[in-house]
């Protein structure tokens, strides 16, 4: 707003004019600012973009207005972008050199040689009008591969300098891939994620391990996912009529013509932008507190809402309680039809996709599965942006991690994978259970990129033994210690980028808070073992002696006087001997399997025996159950290969167990975790006599074919 | 057809030593199978809290516990015992023609004389025979297999308009594949009584014969076969209900369910005795009809 001097009766007018439209403006502005929500993001990355769909050549064709600013004290010369489509243009690409099987719709021939897909930037001006199209080149940062285009580097005319902004106008097209890497399109189904020209991250000096500033924009690689920063989306996506479309944030227009739908989606402070859109697609909606919840199936599958419904609003309500508030006014679910298989399990701003069969049981519960990762990916790296790509399990392990606690949590600690036929098995102890069953779990350490788990092992240390981790973590810290822990890390890097570090730092500022010096200084022991390591854990307990106290035998005061001698080993062999005061012989020696004569037979030595198998070394609890009833707890620091407790009493011991509460989630073999004195004669009878039957009946059942 | 139904219990339950002696084969053979489980069991896991604490039920983190650290020493045992399975299942082959024999003899006293004769005598005989129409189960699954895969448009899921498309194609194609499936093991009995009862060494004969005489006699045939599978399912009901109501995580109940598992397998036993001498008597009948007439 400008006010001007009042000078001259025409110059009073006009200034009269200035000064109600200036007065008008502020008003105006002032509306503008109360209306607009704060802030949550830096938006470092804000987008405008008005994409075409053309169903029959499954093209995109977009204008787009890129507004930057440069987050950091650097000048920058130069941009950026991700094109990931570009990843599935030929067999060059990095991301099909490092995957080992071809995606089936890459065949070589001519109607197959359609499904390849490309991004194309046709033209790209800054705001000053420099034309930067004919400098802009491809760049292969990761692996110098000179055929891989899914990086575009864009030299600028004029500089950014340090926190200032830019605005670029593109043009591009894109074709869209036959479904591959979670995008694209099939039959009359469309996903479109990873699909517009996306700015990198200029990391600042001291950003994650940025010691100088940087782009962070790597090549797309066959593992491993993305990283992008926060901004605004105005998104504009113009389809037949008869496309129903589905999208991450909320609809602000629509406009219809005789053939074509035009709508406008807006989303702030996210770093992503998702969108769908089929023919056959049927909403369905829900609410929980003030968030819209949309479900977007296919007509035969609308029969899973309210497991979808159920579900979502369990993650809703158990992480707001321990993390923090989900800050979005939607949540899209996308169910995608067969044909568009491969689009679900994925997570975007606000819009997750999950995957649901019409022929499994009830009990096999995949949707239930899939939408509460891909929902705790909300927090794990929508809000909490990671870098996927150099520190897949700082998103995936923790998704993973909450996976488990929410489901076990409402579906039930041994029925929330599957309940089905008999057949039991929670979500924590399914994911334990896939991490062991690997060939090598030492495979690899946790703290590789995506892309250098040369051997595999990517999915389950990222994932899977990352939460494993996590939840040792909470037993040696406790519940109450380790959602602090979260809350806090959640709290203050929500709408940033932090690294590994930064939760470790977290970690070690609250457990000494909390524990003292029970744990140690920090935890930096635990996870130098544990991510930066690539051991097991294994503890078992090796043997229980119980044996009688044997009372002092042999000569003392008077030399010519014996007390009775009493020889006793196991209970294999036991021998009683007497020793003879006359002839000074050792006599009746006899096996007997009973405790030796003179022993005390009211007292007994007992010993457990402990040993450490894996080398990661971790403190734990240990339960020794006597046969009078009676219980011990033992602690022991885990440091050595073996340890031994003994006692002396009237009971012998009857069981021990390391870790009764399971704590130490990440022991490999908890069948070696305990051992009774006596063997579990029941327990055997069981399982052989269901195994015996079994044979009978299988027996029985393939004689009918005779 | 329900006095060939009713005839058929009548044998079964007049032939107790027979019957008697193919549930011990069944338990002697289980237990060669099942027997080295014990043992390393014992020496696994025997002495594991792990085991007992999974007694109440299936416990997810055990097997899979067990499997882990254990696995190989478990195939090992799998194996064995797939192949004393197999050697049952000859040994089964051995003992239809006895079966067969003496039922063929339904009016005489019962002689374990004529059982052991018929299993020598037939037993290659059988065995062909049971070659030939595992060929032909095989051919029909395998033609249900095709029209499945061609009425779901493949088992691509990306051709598919839904995944529907599977249930539907299943839905379609299950109820045909289990009728010729059963017609297929109809036939199958009925030629290995033609084969007992005519004595002869080429098979095509009794094969075509039966097949004719199925036909001739289909509703007779379907109806007695679906009554004596009635029967196999009431005995099934029943044991699944029992079942149900016990738990294994006692040395009572644990015995108590083997217990109700071993009448269980009299039951099929019996429901299999019930199948071959019902349809021999109604076999019978039927050859006494045509040769009146």
């Amino acid at each position: 707003m400008v006010i001007l001097p009042f000078f001259a009766p025409n110059t009073i007018i006009l200034n009269l004019k200035l000064v109600i439209g200036g007065f008008y403006g502020l008003i105006l502005n002032i509306c503008t600012i109360f209306a607009q929500d704060p802030a949550l993001s830096p938006r470092t990355a804000n987008y405008d973009i008005k994409a075409y769909l053309d169903v029959k050549a499954h093209k995109i064709t977009a204008k787009q207005t890129l507004y930057w600013t440069n987050p950091s004290d650097d000048t920058i010369r130069s941009l950026q972008f991700h094109l990931y489509y570009n990843a599935f243009k030929n067999t060059e690409s990095t991301f099909l050199r490092e995957r080992n099987d071809f995606p089936s719709f890459l065949k070589n021939s001519e109607e197959d040689c359609l499904k390849w897909a490309w991004l194309e930037v046709q033209k790209m001006v800054d705001e000053y009008g420099n034309d930067l199209t004919p400098t802009m080149h491809y760049i292969q940062p990761d692996d110098g591969n000179e055929f891989d285009q899914t990086v575009l580097n864009v030299p600028l005319k004029q500089a950014v300098l340090p926190h200032e902004s830019i605005k670029i106008d593109m043009d591009w097209e894109s074709k869209i891939p036959n479904i591959a890497a979670r995008t694209g399109y099939n039959k009359e189904y469309y996903f479109m994620a990873q699909w517009f020209p996306k700015v990198g991250v200029y990391e600042p000096a001291g950003t994650r391990f940025a010691e100088k500033g940087q782009w962070n924009c790597h090549q797309y690689h066959s593992s491993g996912e993305y990283y992008a920063d926060f901004g605004v989306y105005e998104v504009a996506i113009n389809v037949p009529n008869e496309y129903v479309v589905g999208s991450s944030g909320s609809l602000i227009k629509e406009a219809k013509t005789a053939a074509r739908t035009t709508y406008t989606y807006k989303l702030e402070d996210v770093i992503d932008f998702t969108w769908t859109a089929s023919p056959h697609f049927v909403i369905q909606e829900t609410t929980w507190k003030d968030v819209t919840i949309k479900l977007l199936t296919y007509p035969h599958h609308t029969h899973f809402a309210e497991r979808y419904f159920r579900t979502t609003k369990n993650a809703l309500e158990y992480l707001d309680k321990h993390i923090g508030v989900y800050p979005y006014k939607t949540l899209t679910i996308v169910d995608p039809p067969i044909h568009g298989l491969f689009t679900g399990g994925m997570e975007y701003p606000t819009l997750v996709s999950s995957l649901s069969f019409c022929f499994l049981p009830k009990g096999i519960k995949t949707p239930e599965t899939l939408v509460t990762h891909e929902f705790v990916h909300q927090y794990f790296m929508q809000m909490v942006a990671s870098n996927e790509q150099e520190e897949p399990w700082l998103d995936e392990g923790f998704t993973t991690y909450f996976e488990g606690r929410i489901l076990d949590h409402y579906e039930g600690e041994k029925t929330s994978t599957i309940d089905v036929w008999g057949i039991k098995a929670g979500n924590i102890e399914f994911n334990r259970a896939e991490f062991l069953a690997m060939d090598n779990p030492k495979i690899a350490e946790n703290n590789r990129w995506s892309w250098d788990y040369n051997h595999g092992g990517y999915g389950k240390i990222a994932y899977n033994k990352t939460a494993l981790w996590l939840r040792t973590l909470e037993g040696l810290v406790g519940l109450e210690t380790m959602d602090e822990i979260m809350k806090t890390y959640f709290e203050r890097w929500k709408f940033k980028h932090p690294c590994g570090q930064d939760f470790f730092d977290i970690v070690n500022e609250i457990v000494p808070k909390n524990h003292g010096n029970e744990l140690g200084e920090n935890m930096d022991w635990f996870f130098e073992q544990v991510f930066y390591g690539s051991d097991i854990c294994d503890y078992s307990v090796a043997n229980i002696y119980n044996k009688p106290v044997g009372k002092a035998s042999g000569f003392f005061e008077d030399l010519n006087d014996c007390v009775f001698m009493t020889v006793d080993s196991d209970h294999k062999n036991t021998y009683i001997a007497s020793f003879d005061k006359d002839s000074k012989v050792l006599k009746n020696l006899n096996k007997q399997s009973l405790v030796a004569q003179n022993s005390d037979e009211s007292l007994f030595k007992s010993e457990v025996v402990l040993n450490r198998l894996g080398e990661v070394k971790l403190p734990v609890e240990v339960e020794i159950l006597f046969e009078d009833g009676t219980k011990r707890l033992e602690k022991w620091n885990g440091q050595e290969r073996s340890m031994g407790f003994k006692y002396v009493g009237e009971s012998k011991i009857k069981s021990v167990e390391i870790d009764p509460e399971q704590k130490i989630y990440m022991d490999a073999n908890f069948l070696n975790n305990s051992k009774t004195a006596e063997i579990q004669i029941t327990g055997i009878r069981k399982y052989w006599l269901q195994f015996l039957v079994s044979v009978q009946h299988v027996m029985e059942m393939l004689s009918l074919l005779v | 057809m329900m006095s060939a139904y009713a005839e058929g219990w009548k044998l079964v339950l007049g032939h107790f030593k027979m019957w008697g002696l193919f549930y011990v084969c069944n338990v002697l053979f289980a237990l060669v199978a099942a027997y080295p489980l014990n043992g390393f069991l014992q020496s696994t896991i025997g002495d594991s809290l792990a085991i007992m604490d999974s007694l109440p039920g299936f416990d997810y983190t055990f097997v899979t516990g067990f499997l882990n650290q254990y696995g190989k020493g478990f195939s090992l045992i799998l194996n064995q015992s797939f192949l004393v399975i197999g050697a049952f299942l000859l040994f089964s082959v051995f003992l239809s023609g006895g079966i067969l024999e003496v039922f063929k003899r339904r009016k005489e006293d019962f002689a374990f004389a004529h059982f052991w004769s018929g299993c020598g005598k037939y037993f290659f005989r059988l065995l062909r025979l049971m070659i030939y129409f595992m060929v032909g189960q095989g051919t029909l699954l395998f033609l249900a297999w095709t029209c499945f895969k061609s009425l779901s448009g493949g088992l691509s899921p990306f051709v598919l308009e839904t995944d529907r498309d599977w249930v539907n194609a299943f839905k379609i194609i299950l109820p045909f594949y289990l009728f010729f499936a059963s017609l297929f093991m109809m036939l199958h009995d009925y030629a290995k009584i033609h084969i007992i009862h005519q004595g002869k060494s080429l098979l095509f004969q009794p094969i075509f014969q039966a097949i004719k005489m199925v036909f001739q006699n289909f509703f007779s045939c379907i109806f007695l076969y679906l009554l004596n599978f009635a029967t196999f399912l009431l005995f099934f009901g029943i044991y699944y209900i029992v079942r149900n109501l016990l738990n294994a995580d006692t040395m009572t109940s644990i015995l108590l369910i083997f217990v109700v598992g071993q009448f269980f397998i009299l039951a099929r036993i019996a429901t299999k005795l019930l199948n071959l001498g019902s349809a021999t008597v109604l076999y019978q009948e039927r050859l006494r009809a045509s040769l009146e007439s």
